[in-house]
């Protein structure tokens, strides 16, 4: 990467606001910058960090995903259920992650093999599913759950959080598969034109399904991650989920038009919220501000990066 | 033969008539279904139905949805109910509809949650606003010795009950000359929010003695961050939840006592509160009164129209087990 897009990318946009917030959050509160503190933060990060993974994809293929929040609720009810019904902790986990690949897998097949539009698709799936996990929870939330199903969100390893660990090995991967791997390269291609990219012998269909199964896979890690923080699976657990992941991957520097976008930038995206919501609070900001300025960051830095391309393309 | 067919079959549809005409239906449309909350009082609803010799009707929209709502009273009054009560999910844009059933000849009623207060008969209210502000600060201040701070994690900011009884809870903070709240932050419907907020005001507010979770999801949330952030003992969670909510945090130390009252009763007297109106019966003004089947004494305020439940249950380890929702 040169120089000149190095400074006109929005990984340096994000990353500079963010310097200056962490600045400013540690110079007005000496509790902001601490070992305890980052670690909320970046757990904070972890779920949505991880399902952005798949998000970044899907909208750099020109699509979107608003299933993501109903495939994580499924994919709690089924670890729940699966837990609290004797599975072995692993197996559970496991097997929740393999639900939300089957469903992705579902919005896979309707996107890349029938064309249907993926706003259309997920949509129906989002509702869809919303209603299976009334169903299968029949009302009732699942609140005791065993210990040992929890070490996807409270586990450590060398005293980091394993969602913590999670998301820096996704991500870290991705943003390598995503720049050096052929399928990787695909990705971009099909959102920049697809009739090209097929007419150049690859198999647009497949590359399609591939991104929305992975979604549905790391929406499943995702899932474990929230119901092991949390300890509980509720009718409306991941509701919204997806508002906050699509946030993040646009803050990010994914372009929603497709084509455009890192898995870097989204976690960086994810960050800058995070930070942001934590810092509030440590400020003691009212709360009812802290919306408003996370709408103004979101069009400012889109603004800022518009400017700065203009004339670009 | 077949005059005896014909006996038998206007006699069925004759017996039909008149049951239908003597069982009540009544309709109560939670705010949404699918919460263990709701599901309380269903099954108070149906206890009651039981009981009293009533049809209950139990139907709602699966997320807090106004329009759904509407549409589901619409649809009930399409139907031919005798009594709907409704928790409303906008207490004002609820009021068109419930003219239009009170126009059908249907008792309309709120319970849970008032609206349309000009229209509806009455409120079947769990406690005043007041008397659940007052029991949570009880608690705080319970929980911290009389001195010390604390911070509230709530819903959504612009929930209106959520909203009174922080009021009514700071009202009764006056009388508590050394407790200080030091924060009030929000975190919608969301365990993992509220988690993520509550480890963010333990880390803002380390001297804080008691954290407070004022909707069914924050508190749980709060538990769990005092868990996390390794303050077991040092901070107390607490707040209006569900008893099922709490049972484990209750098991791991991080708390003693929360507020709430008994959903399931609540279900059996809006029940109770139709059928007897139905009845052509006027509630007695001001003075408890006997609900054979449930373990308080309501009252009827008839200046607001209000029947209230009663005093606000608090949970503590040795009645916990005792409540299954």
């Amino acid at each position: 990467m040169g120089l000149k897009r190095v400074i006109k990318s929005r990984e340096l946009t994000v990353s500079l606001v963010m310097i200056g917030l962490v600045i400013f959050f540690s110079l007005s509160s000496k509790r902001f910058f601490t070992a305890n503190n980052i670690r909320n933060i970046l757990l904070q990060v972890s779920s949505i960090g991880v399902a952005s993974i798949g998000m970044t994809m899907i909208i750099i293929t020109g699509g979107i995903d608003v299933s993501a929040g109903s495939i994580l609720g499924i994919v709690a009810v089924v670890l729940g259920k699966a837990a609290v019904g004797g599975f072995p902790a692993w197996l559970a986990i496991i097997l929740g992650i393999l639900v939300g690949l089957a469903l992705g897998s579902v919005n896979a097949s309707f996107v890349a093999l029938l064309g249907i539009p993926p706003i259309i698709v997920t949509l129906g799936m989002m509702s869809l599913l919303r209603s299976l996990t009334y169903t299968f929870l029949g009302g009732r939330w699942i609140a005791s759950l065993p210990e040992s199903i929890r070490w996807m969100g409270l586990g450590k390893i060398l005293n980091i959080p394993i969602p913590i660990w999670l998301t820096i090995i996704l991500i870290a991967y991705f943003s390598y598969f995503m720049k050096y791997k052929s399928l990787g390269r695909y990705v971009y291609a099909v959102g920049n034109n697809i009739e090209a990219t097929r007419i150049a012998g690859v198999n647009t269909k497949r590359v399609l399904f591939f991104v929305y199964a992975l979604a549905g896979l790391l929406y499943g890690v995702a899932g474990a991650i929230v119901v092991g923080r949390t300890g509980i699976v509720q009718t409306n657990t991941g509701n919204n989920f997806e508002l906050q992941v699509i946030a993040a991957t646009v803050l990010g520097g994914t372009s929603i038009l497709g084509g455009k976008g890192t898995v870097f930038g989204s976690l960086l995206g994810s960050l800058l919220i995070a930070l942001l919501s934590n810092g509030l609070i440590l400020l003691n900001v009212p709360a009812l501000t802290e919306g408003l300025i996370i709408g103004i960051l979101i069009l400012g830095s889109v603004a800022i990066d518009v400017i700065k391309n203009r004339g670009e393309e | 033969m077949r005059k005896l067919w014909i006996f038998l079959l206007i006699s069925v549809m004759i017996l039909l008539t008149v049951s239908s005409l003597a069982t009540y239906k009544i309709a109560f449309i939670p705010k949404l279904v699918g919460i263990p909350y709701f599901n309380a009082m269903e099954a108070g609803g149906k206890r009651a139905a039981k009981d009293l010799g009533v049809e209950f009707i139990y139907t709602g929209p699966t997320t807090d949805s106004v329009a759904k709502q509407i549409e589901i009273i619409d649809n009930l009054i399409t139907k031919g109910v005798d009594a709907i009560a409704v928790a409303p999910n906008d207490p004002a844009a609820i009021t068109p509809i419930m003219k239009k059933a009170k126009g059908k000849g249907i008792l309309t009623m709120t319970s849970d949650t008032d609206g349309a207060q000009n229209v509806r008969e009455v409120f079947v209210n769990q406690a005043r606003p007041r008397d659940i502000g007052y029991a949570v600060m009880d608690v705080v201040a319970e929980l911290m010795d009389y001195k010390g701070k604390f911070a509230i994690v709530s819903g959504g900011p612009t929930a209106w009950n959520l909203n009174t009884w922080i009021m009514y809870l700071q009202q009764r903070l006056a009388e508590y000359p050394d407790i200080e709240l030091v924060t009030i932050r929000y975190a919608g419907e969301d365990v993992q929010k509220a988690v993520d907020v509550g480890l963010s005001v333990i880390q803002a507010f380390p001297d804080i003695k008691v954290i407070v979770g004022m909707n069914s999801t924050s508190a749980p949330g709060v538990a769990e961050a005092v868990e996390l952030a390794g303050k077991v003992g040092q901070i107390w969670a607490t707040g209006i939840t569900v008893p099922s909510m709490m049972k484990e945090h209750m098991k791991k130390g991080s708390v003693k006592k929360f507020v709430l009252w008994d959903p399931e009763n609540l279900g059996y007297l809006t029940v109770w509160a139709a059928k007897y109106l139905l009845d052509g019966n006027e509630f007695p003004a001001n003075k408890p009164i006997d609900v054979p089947g449930i373990s308080t004494k309501p009252i009827y305020y008839p200046g607001t129209k209000e029947l209230v439940l009663g005093p606000p249950l608090v949970f503590t380890p040795e009645n916990i087990d005792k409540y299954n929702f």
